[in-house]
């Protein structure tokens, strides 16, 4: 993965705003990154930051009635946002492929495994019949399922763990690029959650696929991604690869994101440091202050100065914070 | 009044049922739906083979139908004599008897009227004679108001009248209820939406009679298009069937718009998008199945609830079915017609139920191993 | 300033054009119904053979039937009929579901299974055919007396009342203000009575409103059919049908009935969908 790379999946200024009859909510403010070929790329952040609603963006997939997106996503050649409905269908699970947090109600309950599975080859590569069995059989082998009983089985019939190497094998079918995965470990316990992160690992690494991971975790972030980028109330406020941010982190949120980070090796656990405060809410109006003031530990006169701006801090690292980079690392 | 006492032990015995434990509810509810089965068919078939197709049906369904299913059949089989005996209590509790009415009523003679018809004074006695009559003879009994006929005889042509009425209704229903229901649900909150909510509304709010009476003059009176009233050709059939239709396609059509609007915001509608899969493919194999799910149950009460209309229907369009033997029955105490009638209105009821049942666990494949009620 | 929930929903419900518009009317018909009568001195029962089939005219608004009655005294009359039925019956089958389905609900496990089995397995037997023998047999002795009709048509429709009480009292029995007077020591009668079912009165209401009308069609049904104990709509419908012929139409004698049954009807139903909305505007019970 050299830097001149052609990047993958390009997002520039990317905003999403909701309206509802109460008010206005910008939930994705001007985000803008890049995915490289066969790269992981970590979004994170809490509930409502807006990672969710950045990687449903790529796909259309906003719940009716759909945000307002402005903003360019573009995957290789082609601007996804604006683009008809039959031109992103052909994207999805097909170029671009999604996973979704409850892989029990992300799947029909009504249909089997193998009806969910064939309508996919149906659709995008035109197999039917035993070939598309065939197809199904060798997916579900590379995602350690194996045994043609699981295809006719229900959804119900099988355990967490199966159903959601189902669900990547459904999203693998048609050899994606791109993987977008939303929080997929999250309702797993944590042995089923180490073999789902080794199985994605082992498959990147196969298919030089690209995914983008959407977690919460950042001890998930250290085991898979490449690169990370924290989110904040709907705009990105550090990027960096995985061992810098986790060793150095530059913005303070992610700083008290790690120290919030229960600690298993300390003696007795550790204390706890939660974040104190919540986040705040996302209107449309344009922030007047550091979107993390009310919470940060580090703020200062400066920060009530507007909003600060997205600044390099080294090679592809960015940092959106008026703090002094010698500051932040003075005290470690 | 033992009788009454009978009742409730009857009535406590059927919740019972709930407590039965599956090997033995499985055994039970085959031996009764064969037996069951059988009674019907000596109707039709004779003896002999009535009998054999009831012990191959009590193994097919032992094997093959799930528990739930069965676990009503052995609530609803006895549940159906629990009512024979309640309608016979009824009418015996009633003023007046058959004999009444008759010229020469002397003590001797009613008597011997009520030796020849086999209609004791007793309820509980008439309900053991009817249902000796009913499974060793294989007869409904003979009428006692109309001379050398046998139930069967009288209520035989009117059988299909009514259940033809009835199920072309209940498919009419469906159809409608089903298809404005899920337009609605899928164009939410458009014109299309509110207005087949507010043809919904006065579809449920309006009688079918009523309804009946405004085709009737429009369609009949001034524009000629169809027949009054009667029975007989395919344009007899069109007014009634539509005018018991409506209520209830009415409350279908609420029942799939709401069951659409829920199913689409689930999970796995957003993961069929996801795949690519056109609308119409969202749709049709991923949200249709839900959908059905509360129409399907609804299923069950629309066929009492049809079969209740059809009398009011049948009396408007003048129809031919058993509707009008019941009434008469009832009236004349003509008691072996009225419980030949009631026997097959419920029986007609339950066997529906039980279709329906069947298609619930069908359609949802969590229920087909398990035991439990949706 | 805050709100109670009671107030919030009354908010909604005020909002709610349609649902105003079926409450006055449905007020307007009560008041013709029960008053009008009265005040004017009205007799449905007068035959004036002289003045029959006449269509509506400045004496008689409604027109005349058959034997020459005032057809607005017999819809108003007709009206109270109809209108009491409906509320005692559904009263009835409140009482009774009420009753039931709080039991079912407050105590779980085994006892709400057994109960709940029962309800689910009588949910599609046809009750109205054992409601229309009732009043076959004893329609004769049973001029008058309406208390049968009351419970007849109301152990119809109790079923669907218990289920959603039940189901409102379960959920609402694991709430922490109920576990928190069950450990001040209250009892089991009380806990229900004074904690619970207050909170489920207003999905009772709702449901309450939208039976009256299934009600007043049933008992429609069995005064078309001739069964009815007292004058009611269903028997004047019945009545104009009887005149239907394509020579001479007496369309007066079928119309108002069938329009009074209706407005009543959809009125009724335009306010429960009108309070069901206002109580849960996300349609969760």
């Amino acid at each position: 993965m050299t830097p001149e790379a052609k990047e993958l999946l390009r997002i520039r200024d990317l905003s999403v705003i909701f309206t509802t009859r109460e008010r206005t909510v910008r939930a994705v403010d001007s985000v803008s990154f890049d995915v490289r070929p066969g790269e992981v790329v970590g979004l994170v952040g809490e509930s409502g930051c807006g990672k969710s609603v950045t990687s449903l963006s790529i796909l259309g997939l906003h719940e009716q009635p759909a945000g307002r997106m402005t903003g360019s996503i573009r995957l290789g050649e082609r601007e996804l946002v604006g683009a008809s409905p039959s031109a992103l269908r052909e994207v999805r699970g097909n170029r671009v492929s999604m996973i979704f947090q409850d892989p029990l109600t992300s799947l029909n309950p009504y249909l089997r495994v193998e009806e969910q599975l064939a309508e996919v080859l149906e659709l995008h590569l035109n197999l039917r019949g035993p070939a598309a069995r065939a197809r199904m059989l060798e997916i579900l082998s590379q995602v350690g399922i194996a045994g043609e009983e699981r295809l006719r089985a229900y959804p119900h019939q099988l355990s967490g763990g199966m159903r959601q190497r189902i669900c990547i094998a459904m999203a693998l079918l048609c050899s994606p690029e791109l993987l977008i995965a939303d929080e997929p470990t999250t309702m797993l316990d944590v042995t089923i959650q180490a073999q789902i992160l080794e199985l994605l690992r082992s498959i990147r690494k196969q298919r030089n696929m690209s995914i983008l991971f959407i977690t919460h975790d950042l001890g998930v972030v250290s085991e898979i991604c490449d690169r990370v980028i924290v989110m904040y109330a709907g705009r990105i406020v550090e990027q960096a690869r995985t061992a810098e941010l986790l060793h150095s982190p530059l913005h303070p949120y992610t700083e008290a994101l790690l120290r919030s980070t229960p600690r298993v090796d300390l003696p007795g656990g550790g204390s706890l440091h939660p974040i104190g405060g919540l986040p705040p809410r996302l209107s449309a109006a344009k922030l007047q202050e550091c979107a993390f003031v009310p919470r940060c530990p580090r703020a200062r006169e400066g920060c009530k100065n507007g909003e600060p701006a997205l600044t390099s801090a080294g090679g592809e690292r960015l940092r959106r914070c008026i703090v002094p980079v010698a500051e932040m690392v003075a005290g470690r | 009044m033992i009788e009454l006492l009978v009742l409730v032990f009857g009535v406590l015995l059927l919740g019972a049922t709930a407590w039965c434990p599956p090997r033995v509810t499985r055994v039970l509810g085959a031996l009764l739906f064969g037996f069951a089965l059988g009674v019907v068919l000596r109707f039709a078939l004779g003896v002999t083979i009535a009998l054999v197709c009831a012990l191959l049906a009590s193994l097919l369904t032992f094997r093959y139908f799930p528990l739930l299913v069965l676990r009503r059949v052995l609530f609803l089989v006895p549940a159906l004599v629990l009512l024979i005996y309640a309608t016979t209590l009824l009418m015996y509790r009633a003023p007046g008897n058959p004999f009444a009415n008759e010229r020469a009523t002397t003590p001797q003679v009613e008597a011997a009227l009520r030796a020849q018809y086999g209609v004791p004074t007793s309820a509980s006695a008439f309900f053991s004679v009817y249902m000796r009559r009913l499974l060793v003879e294989g007869t409904l009994g003979p009428s006692i108001k109309v001379q050398g006929r046998t139930v069967e005889e009288l209520i035989g042509p009117a059988f299909p009248v009514s259940v033809a009425l009835g199920s072309l209704s209940l498919l009419l229903s469906v159809s409608l209820g089903l298809g404005l229901g899920i337009v609605a649900g899928l164009r939410r909150n458009t014109a299309v939406d509110h207005l087949s909510m507010l043809l919904a509304l006065v579809g449920v709010s309006l009688p079918n009679f009523v309804l009946g009476s405004a085709a009737m003059i429009v369609f009949s009176l001034w524009f000629g298009w169809l027949p009054v009233a009667g029975w007989g050709s395919l344009r007899h059939v069109v007014m009634p069937a539509i005018a018991l239709s409506l209520p209830n396609a009415a409350i279908i059509a609420r029942l799939a718009r709401s069951g659409m609007i829920e199913v689409l915001q689930q999970d796995y509608i957003r993961t069929a998008r996801a795949k690519g899969l056109p609308e119409s493919w969202v749709v049709v194999r991923h949200a249709l199945r839900g959908t059905l799910m509360p129409v399907v149950s609804f299923l069950g009460p629309a066929a009492a609830a049809t079969m209740t209309g059809s009398f009011v229907v049948e009396v408007l369009f003048a129809v031919p079915g058993m509707g009008q033997w019941f009434v008469k029955g009832a009236i004349n105490r003509d008691y072996s017609v009225v419980l030949g009638t009631a026997i097959v209105y419920f029986g007609l009821v339950i066997l529906f139920n039980l279709i329906v049942d069947l298609a619930y666990a069908w359609l949802d494949p969590r229920l087909r191993s398990s035991g439990a009620s949706p | 300033m805050t709100r109670s929930p009671f107030q919030l929903a009354m908010q909604r419900l005020l909002r709610n054009r349609v649902a105003i518009v079926g409450g006055l009317l449905l007020a307007l018909i009560a008041f013709g119904c029960v008053l009008v009568p009265v005040l004017f001195d009205l007799d449905p029962n007068l035959t004036q053979p002289a003045l029959r089939n006449q269509p509506p005219s400045a004496r008689f608004l409604f027109g005349t039937d058959g034997l020459g009655r005032d057809l607005v005294a017999r819809v108003l009359v007709g009206g109270r009929t109809s209108l009491l039925v409906g509320l005692a019956a559904t009263a009835v089958s409140v009482l009774v579901g009420v009753a039931y389905g709080s039991i079912a609900g407050f105590y779980g496990g085994k006892i709400d299974e057994a109960m709940m089995r029962l309800v689910d397995f009588m949910y599609g037997l046809p009750y109205m055919f054992l409601v229309i023998l009732i009043m076959l047999m004893f329609s004769e002795t049973a001029r008058g007396d309406m208390l049968p009709v009351f419970l007849a048509l109301g152990l119809v429709q109790w079923l669907t009342m218990a289920r959603i009480v039940r189901g409102q009292v379960l959920a609402l029995r694991r709430q922490e203000f109920v576990l928190a007077a069950e450990l001040l020591g209250v009892s089991d009668a009380r806990l229900l009575i004074r904690h619970v079912l207050p909170n489920v009165l207003g999905v009772i209401m709702v449901y309450a409103t939208l039976m009256v009308p299934s009600v007043i069609i049933l008992e429609s049904f069995l005064s078309f059919l001739g069964l009815g104990v007292a004058l009611s709509w269903g028997q004047l419908v019945s009545d104009g049908i009887a005149v239907i012929n394509p020579i001479r139409s007496y369309w007066w004698i079928l119309l108002w009935p069938s329009s009074f049954l209706g407005v009543t009807l959809i009125s009724l139903n335009f306010l429960g969908d009108g309070l069901r909305d206002a109580l849960d505007p996300k349609g969760r019970t």
